[in-house]
């Protein structure tokens, strides 16, 4: 027999203990939560690569919201093989009292470049591959365009002015890749040669598709770069798929999520770590009285850790491959959803569950790394282990303070690697780390005093807090996990519960019930005409015009950035820059100061508070936007905030008056209005003339929260079915804690000649004191991250739904204590003989 | 011949008065003794006396506070590694691996080792503390006895050099406690092993070849 069957052996017996177990359970559920969102998020990132390849249409696709000059345009044509212009605009088509918000796409003679056109002679109609867009006159639209607005091919449509005869149905784009990201419904018409386009206005997107070998890439890229610092550029060849940075950070939002989930994994383990350590230092002493080093017997424990590390891993990855499938069948039906039919169902095709080795190579070597870590306390103990122990017992000092400095430390490196949010890490590493702090101090100065005023009172109340006084250090492990526990489980529940209520109120307390979101000075006019016909009311109307951000102290925003985030996604397109002499009453000052009326510099800027947290940037920083093909330099001198109650249209940027208008680009409006019921089919005749005119009604725009709702709901069902199961695990590594002194204690008692029903009633008051000191520090350490992560993170004001915040602690208290009596009574249920046969 | 030499030595620690006061607490100071290969050593004195803690020091466990311990092993000056890997012990409260049966605990020190006859060997020392029949008996299964025998045979099974004995009959009925003396003394015997034993019973120290009593810092041979 040699050293690895003997750990092999251990480890088999070891199994059957409950403490093995629950850890072997603690490691299990954290490598299923991870390695599912790597595997899920390999097999998006790979299907999203083929479908890269599979659907730009062109080798390069540059998209720009201005168009290329000619000799731009010239310069281009002559890097590339092929060229192909189109340009996408959304608008609202009419037709017969009806109204289709369409994204409409114009394409000259030379589009598709690579790949076929699949259209129909009538909506239910066999596909037919077509090689070239639609003639001069010929308008072609998706089904959902001919079901909204009643149209069958072969009639006419007015469209700016002119009319369009509606020749195809249309049912697949090749370069749908770059314009799908979104339920539009799709028309296509022919590019005007020669002219700017069909008059209309709108926000218009010029795009070229190019055609180009690897060095004409090459030479493409670098003139781009150089020449269209505004413009964006998506490769086939080693590009990235517009949708993989959105990925990316929903990955990063649930490395944040995994925290909450590996501090109570943590101090889960940490629990049962406690009493492993007793059972192994204790093992390990005899191994060094048979003669076994301390070296090999550290071996030895190594060994027996990496069989447990083993098997959970493979249990996880199973379990996280079976998971895997799971989530992307949600994810087709979400991607065909969301993206439209044609593309989701592509995307959806390529999903499929792998392996995906580098990967899973990289989430368990990580994973590994940091359960090291955290055994690093129980290997330290091991090592420390002495046959000393056997001849003369000696009382290990838990070092409770160096462990969880140590644990916090491991989950602040684990959570710097996924986190794309330092603010939001860091409040809830400081909250947590006060809330513990809070507890350890109540525990101390409650169990002492109290057992001090108690002391020359008899009762089993006076005697419980004696004992519990007694064993102060392992009491507090005790009230701190569990006070961690409810601390994070209320804040999760109330923080998901609120976010919510918040999704749901927001989108229903927009001033007036329809949104302007783009409309010129001349459409505005024409609003106000109809409003006073209508009777319908102007709310808010804030001007604004379209600017690229394209560097931050002369480096590109990602450069300067380094991470993805929800802002750094948003800026690749142009904002909406605004400006305003004063403060706006919907906001407050963050940081910095608000430029005053006198002030002769017009090159300042204020950025909205989380814009500049996400990017990174700090006063004094200088913000260089691409305006109507000029490059436009502020320095960044306030930071503003959004305060709610004064209207609902809040801007990212915002210059002094002045600043932009003068650069002679078209000012626009965004606003609100409140139609009364009559003016809403009165509507079509706004959209007939500005067919370019971007409305939005709030019904639709609830419709949308609600889908997303929808999904946000289902993850976190998901996430807090993970959440429960680790806080349970947690709870009985508590509870089995202390099962042993327990047992002592009331084989004691009872030999003294008290009953069952008394050992049960001192247990009960032992764990309603425990829980009510974990759940004091639960809600202060809620109330903590309230007022610091709700305001901060997600413009929301902390106001505590008491009853809520109260009934939820009530529950998890019942639970642990009915648990706590559960765990007794089982005790009890042995022999007096027993009981103190174990002492 | 393997012995072990204790030169000079002295052994205190720190404590504490019950008046809370940092009072130094000494043990013993310039003690000499030497531990033969083939002979039987028992230490007596009362509780308190320092006798565990001496015991300690002879096994190399811990360092003495002054004075040296010299270990002579194979005619060559050793470690305190060597010595561990050459020693049993036998302790008060048996200390056996509550998981492993009768027949694992006794073949633990030859599976540490490495040693593929294990099971055999420990079979055998199953036989010679008459223990055969409990091979797969867990050791709470069994009387203090018996885990008593079932603790020596797990303490000679590697046939070491010296064995350190603490108390090995305190938790044992009179009766049991002299069966307990004789299989100990007759596996020293049988080995050729040194003994150190430290006790409270005079019969069992008088089975030793020496005796000594360690009282008030000094040890004194008994006749």
């Amino acid at each position: 027999m040699n050293f690895l069957t003997l750990a092999w052996q251990e480890f088999r017996s070891d199994l059957g203990q409950a403490d093995t177990r629950l850890q072997l359970l603690a490691q299990i559920l954290l490598a299923f939560f991870l390695l599912l969102l790597s595997l899920s998020g390999a097999s998006l990132q790979s299907a999203l690569q083929q479908n890269l390849s599979d659907m730009l249409g062109a080798d390069l696709v540059l998209e720009r919201h201005r168009p290329l000059s000619e000799a731009q345009r010239s310069a281009l044509a002559e890097l590339s093989a092929d060229l192909s212009e189109t340009r996408l605009l959304d608008i609202t088509l009419s037709h017969a009292g009806r109204h289709q918000q369409v994204q409409l796409k114009l394409v000259d003679r030379h589009y598709p470049l690579q790949g076929q056109l699949a259209v129909g002679r009538s909506r239910a109609s066999e596909h037919e591959s077509a090689g070239r867009g639609p003639g001069a006159g010929e308008i072609w639209l998706d089904t959902r365009a001919l079901v909204g607005l009643g149209l069958a091919t072969g009639e006419s449509l007015h469209l700016g002015g002119r009319e369009y005869l509606v020749s195809r149905a249309l049912f697949h784009e090749p370069d749908r890749l770059l314009e799908g990201h979104s339920v539009a419904v799709r028309a296509m018409a022919a590019l005007p040669a020669g002219a700017a386009g069909p008059p209309l206005a709108g926000d218009t997107r010029y795009r070229y598709l190019l055609n180009a070998d690897a060095s004409q890439e090459a030479v493409i890229v670098a003139w781009v770069q150089r020449e269209l610092p505004d413009a964006r550029l998506v490769r086939k060849r080693g590009g990235q798929h517009p949708l993989a940075g959105f990925w990316q950070r929903v990955e990063n939002f649930f490395g944040l999520s995994a925290l909450v989930l590996f501090v109570l994994g943590g101090v889960a383990m940490d629990l049962i770590g406690r009493r492993l350590l007793r059972r192994e230092a204790y093992r390990q002493a005899v191994y060094q009285s048979l003669g076994l080093s301390p070296a090999r017997g550290l071996c030895l424990y190594g060994a027996k850790w990496m069989l447990g590390i083993a098997l959970s891993f493979l249990l996880a990855g199973l379990l996280a491959l079976a998971g895997q499938q799971w989530v992307l069948k949600l994810l087709q039906g979400h991607l065909a959803g969301a993206l439209g039919a044609d593309i989701g169902a592509e995307i959806g095709a390529e999903l499929e569950a792998a392996w995906h080795p580098g990967v899973l190579a990289r989430t368990l070597g990580l994973l590994w790394l940091l359960l090291l870590c955290l055994q690093l306390p129980t290997l330290i103990g091991v090592g420390r282990a002495s046959v000393l122990e056997l001849l003369r017992p000696q009382q290990r000092l838990p070092a409770l303070a160096l462990r969880l400095a140590w644990m916090l430390t491991c989950f602040s490196l684990l959570v710097a690697a996924y986190s794309d949010n330092s603010r939001l890490t860091l409040l809830m590493i400081g909250t947590l780390l006060v809330t513990l702090l809070l507890i350890a101090s109540l525990t101390f100065a409650l169990l002492t005093l109290v057992e001090r005023l108690t002391r020359r009172r008899g009762g089993l109340l006076a005697f419980c807090l004696f004992t519990m006084r007694q064993r102060l250090l392992g009491k507090s492990a005790q009230v701190m996990g569990l006070g961690l526990c409810a601390t994070l489980l209320l804040f999760t529940f109330m923080l998901l519960r609120d976010l919510g209520q918040a999704m749901e109120a927001n989108s229903r307390a927009v001033d007036g019930n329809l949104l302007i979101v783009r409309a010129t000075s001349a459409q505005m006019a024409d609003i106000e005409a109809w409003n006073r016909r209508t009777g319908s009311v102007l709310r808010q109307s804030r001007p604004y015009v379209r600017a690229q951000l394209v560097r931050i102290n002369g480096l590109a925003p990602e450069a300067f950035s380094g991470q993805p985030s929800e802002s750094l996604s948003r800026i690749a397109r142009p904002i909406r820059l605004s400006w305003s002499a004063e403060l706006p009453a919907n906001n407050r000052l963050a940081a910095g100061r608000w430029w005053q009326a006198g002030d002769e510099n017009r090159r300042q800027i204020s950025v909205e508070d989380e814009v500049m947290a996400d990017l990174g940037l700090s006063l004094g920083d200088a913000l260089a936007f691409a305006i109507g093909g000029q490059l436009v330099e502020f320095t960044l001198v306030a930071g503003h905030a959004y305060r709610p109650g004064a209207g609902s249209i809040t801007f990212w940027f915002q210059v002094p008056p002045g600043a932009v208008e003068s650069l002679g680009v078209e000012l626009l409006q965004m606003g609100s209005m409140e139609l009364p019921q009559r003016a809403w089919s009165q509507l079509g005749e706004l959209w007939r003339r500005h067919p370019g005119l971007e409305l939005l009604p709030v019904k639709q725009l609830s419709e949308r929260f609600d889908a997303t709702l929808a999904l946000v709901t289902r993850v976190v069902a998901g996430y807090s079915l993970l959440l429960g199961l680790m806080a349970l695990l947690l709870v009985a590594a508590c509870v089995r804690g202390f099962e042993r002194d327990d047992r002592r204690k009331n084989g004691l008692l009872l030999s003294l000649g008290l009953r069952r029903r008394h050992c049960l009633r001192l247990n009960l008051y032992e764990w309603l004191i425990t829980a009510a000191i974990a759940g004091g520090g639960a809600v202060a350490g809620t109330s903590l991250a309230g007022q610091l992560i709700y305001r901060s993170q997600f413009h929301l004001n902390y106001r505590p739904d008491a009853l809520y915040l109260l009934g939820t602690l009530a529950i998890m208290a019942a639970v642990l204590c009915l648990l706590g009596l559960w765990c007794c009574r089982h005790s009890l249920k042995a022999s007096v003989g027993e009981l103190m046969a174990e002492s | 011949m393997d012995h072990i030499e204790l030169r000079a030595l002295g052994h205190w620690f720190e404590g504490r008065s019950q008046g809370g006061e940092p009072e130094t607490i000494y043990l013993f100071d310039n003690l000499n003794l030497t531990v033969r290969a083939g002979r039987s050593h028992a230490i007596l004195g009362p509780s308190g006396a320092g006798k565990s803690s001496l015991l300690s020091l002879i096994a190399a466990l811990e360092r003495p506070r002054s004075g040296e311990v010299a270990i002579h092993l194979d005619g060559r000056a050793a470690d305190a590694p060597s010595l561990r890997r050459r020693s049993g012990f036998v302790f008060q409260q048996f200390h056996l691996l509550p998981e492993l049966d009768a027949l694992g605990n006794v073949a633990l020190p030859l599976r540490l080792r490495g040693d593929g006859q294990a099971r055999e060997k420990a079979r055998h020392w199953l036989e010679r503390v008459g223990l055969s029949a409990r091979a797969a008996h867990k050791p709470n299964q069994l009387s203090g006895g018996e885990q008593q025998r079932l603790a020596i045979a797990r303490a000679f099974v590697a046939e070491p050099a010296f064995v350190f004995a603490d108390e090995p009959t305190g938790n044992l009925d009179q009766h049991t406690a002299a069966y307990i003396g004789e299989l100990l003394f007759g596996c020293v015997q049988e080995q050729g092993s040194a003994l150190v034993l430290v006790t409270h019973s005079d019969t069992l120290s008088r089975m030793a070849d020496c005796r000594y009593r360690l009282s008030g810092g000094h040890l004194e041979l008994l006749a």
